[in-house]
């Protein structure tokens, strides 16, 4: 149980710190070297492999070669089930999720810049959950995370439970998104492992239109941009400016959309005490035939609009003896 | 909570019944430490219950002994052998694994509610709930309304601030100023279901194969403090009318059970019975500022006039079971969500009621999570997959 905050220089070196404190909290460093224009970092603890990557200007890495794939500042990672050796190509460590149609692996990612970091938060909650809340500039979080879910029942199949998550795609690494952790998008940024029904052995996906596995998977929470994404007006509330393929009939909360929208995200923080709640991510799978199964929920990171109703991003909240440091979005359990 | 199984001879005897079972004390849910895992059950006070926390104690893997904090020492059990004493009754059954010495059980038992008013001949209830930790003075109320030519035989419902003994039911202080929620029943015999804690009372009522659900006391499970919302009391039914609209006619079948419009649903799926007004839902809660607010989850709304639930308001209906066939359970919270945050609020949950998927589902089913089990209940005459709830059964 493990928490650690502080200021970075820019992504190597948040990466390298990034490694030092996991040692520190007992994950084995496989491999922490330099890469290209960046750095590489593969760590593991039990079943949990993790592969990140600092990219300094340059593109993904992974084996995905198409038109977006523009040199960036920021992350990439994916988590799988082993650890090849240092001359494995960064890509190539095996169980990672695949792009959709094809066998090669696939991840998260995300854009920051090429300055400073003015703030990292780096939180363990003592299973294995790993949450990352990194300010990209003043007051603007994107966030890495890996782990296994809460599950809902036993889920199926090896390493069921596992997930990993960045803020953007892969394929959209470029597209610098403002949203909260673990929320539906257009863009794949949240992978889990589990088998459903026909679809076993493989990673499903939040957001099925960039960057997106063979299966999608959904989240209690709406993507809400605040404005427009290549056509996308998340400010109507027409059903058809939804994201493609949202589900519609599961227990969820919107994450802005339009003020008519009655949605629970809108209402969260009381205004008789500006108490803010939080709330869980619940994750879903979509059924082979149709609905959906509630795949379980992420520990200790919670969705809560806090920050910009009476709180500041970093704030820590106390709640009894437990203490929730704020971010625009979520909240996240600190447990050291 | 505890709780009772039974059957009504109608539904004059049913509140005669709910009557009694109010009388007596009352637990929360039992807290188990200890290795064994098997569980308590029928746990009921009496008329003599007093606020205590009942403690017992595993001596061997079938023999224990029980003790309230107040009442001191009350004897001894064995596994599989109804318990009883004067203030409390219970039954320990074992699990899969055994008990071991020094498990221990700890339930807190709340003192019997109190009946403020009993009219006989037309069976209007009054009641004062003490609350879980005997330092409330919560008021509900019963009042039973039939037309025999029509078939319809109903229970009105109240909740109040206080009590005026002088006061007819609907004038008492702080009542709902409308016509409220109703429950609709029968004059036949009704199985039932009750639930009770120190703060609320629960009931599904089957009333051919239509099941009727109630509500009566505060919200169990508030997100503000007592000092914020100290009293958030929930009146909730299966029927209502809006007053800003029309009213049946008393011979109208729409006071039956076998209603099956927009204004006959179980109060944690409420429906807008008119579209826009909060005296036409079957879900009322008093809010902070002491308006009646009524709480729906259909779509026919947006205009502030009512609240909301969740999860069925944002669609429940194809929420499935767990991929490994176990159900998932998810709690009910009414909010408000009102324009550009302005007046937003989210209340808090229910408590002990969740919303369960559909699928493979029925009335009456029990789904068992651990220790707990919980009754299945489908809202009045619905049976699609996002119209079940849960209710928890210790």
């Amino acid at each position: 149980m493990a928490y650690e905050t502080g200021s970075s220089s820019g992504v190597v070196d948040l990466l390298q710190k990034l490694a030092t404190w996991l040692a520190t909290n007992g994950w084995t460093i496989n491999y922490s070297g330099s890469h290209g224009n960046g750095w590489r970092l593969h760590v593991s603890s039990g079943a949990m492999h993790v592969h990140l990557k600092a990219c300094v200007n340059e593109g993904a890495p992974f084996n995905l070669n198409h038109s977006r794939d523009i040199p960036f500042y920021g992350f990439c990672l994916y988590a799988g089930s082993g650890w090849s050796g240092s001359s494995a190509e960064w890509y190539a460590h095996p169980g990672g999720p695949a792009a959709k149609g094809t066998s090669t692996t696939c991840g998260a990612a995300v854009r920051m810049t090429s300055g400073a970091i003015p703030s990292y938060h780096f939180f363990d909650d003592g299973d294995g959950n790993i949450f990352i809340a990194m300010e990209r500039s003043a007051g603007s979080f994107r966030w890495m995370s890996w782990g296994f879910l809460s599950s809902a029942g036993v889920l199926p199949g090896t390493n069921a439970g596992q997930y990993f998550s960045g803020s953007e795609s892969w394929y959209y690494q470029n597209l610098s998104l403002d949203e909260p952790p673990f929320s539906v998008s257009w863009d794949a940024k949240v992978f889990i492992r589990a088998d459903v029904d026909s679809y076993t052995g493989k990673w499903l996906c939040l957001g099925d239109f960039y960057g997106e596995t063979d299966r999608a998977a959904y989240s209690s929470v709406t993507n809400d941009t605040g404005g427009n994404i290549a056509g996308w007006n998340f400010n109507s509330n027409a059903a058809a400016d939804y994201l493609p393929g949202e589900p519609s009939g599961i227990a969820r909360y919107y994450h802005g959309c339009h003020p008519d929208n009655l949605y629970f995200q809108k209402a969260q923080t009381s205004v008789q005490s500006l108490r803010p709640g939080f709330l869980p991510f619940h994750l879903w799978a979509a059924r082979d035939s149709s609905g959906y199964s509630l795949l379980g929920t992420v520990p200790s990171v919670y969705y809560s609009n806090a920050v910009g109703n009476g709180y500041a991003a970093g704030e820590i909240l106390q709640i009894e003896s437990d203490s929730y440091v704020l971010f625009p979005h979520c909240a996240v359990k600190k447990v050291a | 909570m505890s709780y009772e199984i039974g059957i009504a001879a109608d539904y004059l005897d049913l509140a005669d019944k709910m009557d009694a079972f109010l009388l007596k004390g009352h637990t929360l849910q039992p807290v188990y430490t200890g290795s064994g895992d098997g569980r308590i059950d029928g746990l009921i006070g009496t008329a003599a219950s007093v606020q205590e926390v009942i403690t017992v104690v595993f001596s061997s893997t079938t023999e224990f002994t029980v003790a309230g904090s107040v009442t001191g020492s009350m004897g001894t059990g064995t596994v599989g052998t109804a318990f009883s004493h004067e203030k409390v009754s219970f039954t320990i059954s074992a699990g899969s694994t055994p008990w071991a010495v020094g498990d221990a059980i700890a339930v807190v038992l709340t003192p019997p509610w109190s009946r403020m008013r009993l009219v006989s001949d037309r069976h209007e209830y009054i009641w004062k709930a003490p609350g879980n930790s005997n330092a409330d003075e919560i008021y509900v109320g019963i009042h039973t309304d039939y037309n025999a030519s029509a078939d319809w035989y109903d229970w009105q419902l109240n909740g109040f601030v206080g009590y005026s003994a002088g006061a007819a039911f609907g004038g008492q202080p702080g009542a709902i100023p409308d016509l409220g929620p109703r429950v609709c029943l029968w004059a036949q015999a009704i199985p039932y279901w009750f639930f009770a804690s120190g703060r609320r009372v629960i009931m599904v009522a089957k009333v051919s194969t239509v099941y009727e659900t109630m509500y009566l006391g505060l919200l169990d499970c508030p997100y503000m403090s007592p000092g914020e919302y100290p009293y958030p009391l929930v009146v909730g039914g299966t029927l209502a009318f809006s007053q800003a609209t029309t009213v049946p006619g008393s011979a109208d079948a729409a006071w039956r059970w076998s209603n099956t419009g927009t204004n006959h649903a179980a109060f944690w799926r409420a429906r807008s019975t008119y579209g826009t007004y909060s005296d036409g839902i079957q879900w009322r809660m008093r809010r902070i500022d002491g308006v009646w607010r009524g709480f729906a989850c259909d779509q026919a709304d947006s205009t502030a006039r009512m609240g909301q639930i969740w999860p069925y308001y944002n669609g429940f209906q194809n929420t499935r079971k767990n991929l490994d066939g176990t159900y998932p359970l998810f709690p009910i919270i009414p909010y408000d969500g009102l324009v550009d945050n302005a007046g937003c609020n989210v209340y808090g949950e229910v408590g002990s009621m969740m919303a369960v998927p559909g699928e493979a589902n029925a009335s009456e089913n029990t789904v068992t999570i651990g220790r707990e089990n919980w009754l299945v209940v489908q809202d009045t005459f619905r049976t699609g997959y996002g119209c079940y709830c849960a209710i928890r059964m210790d």
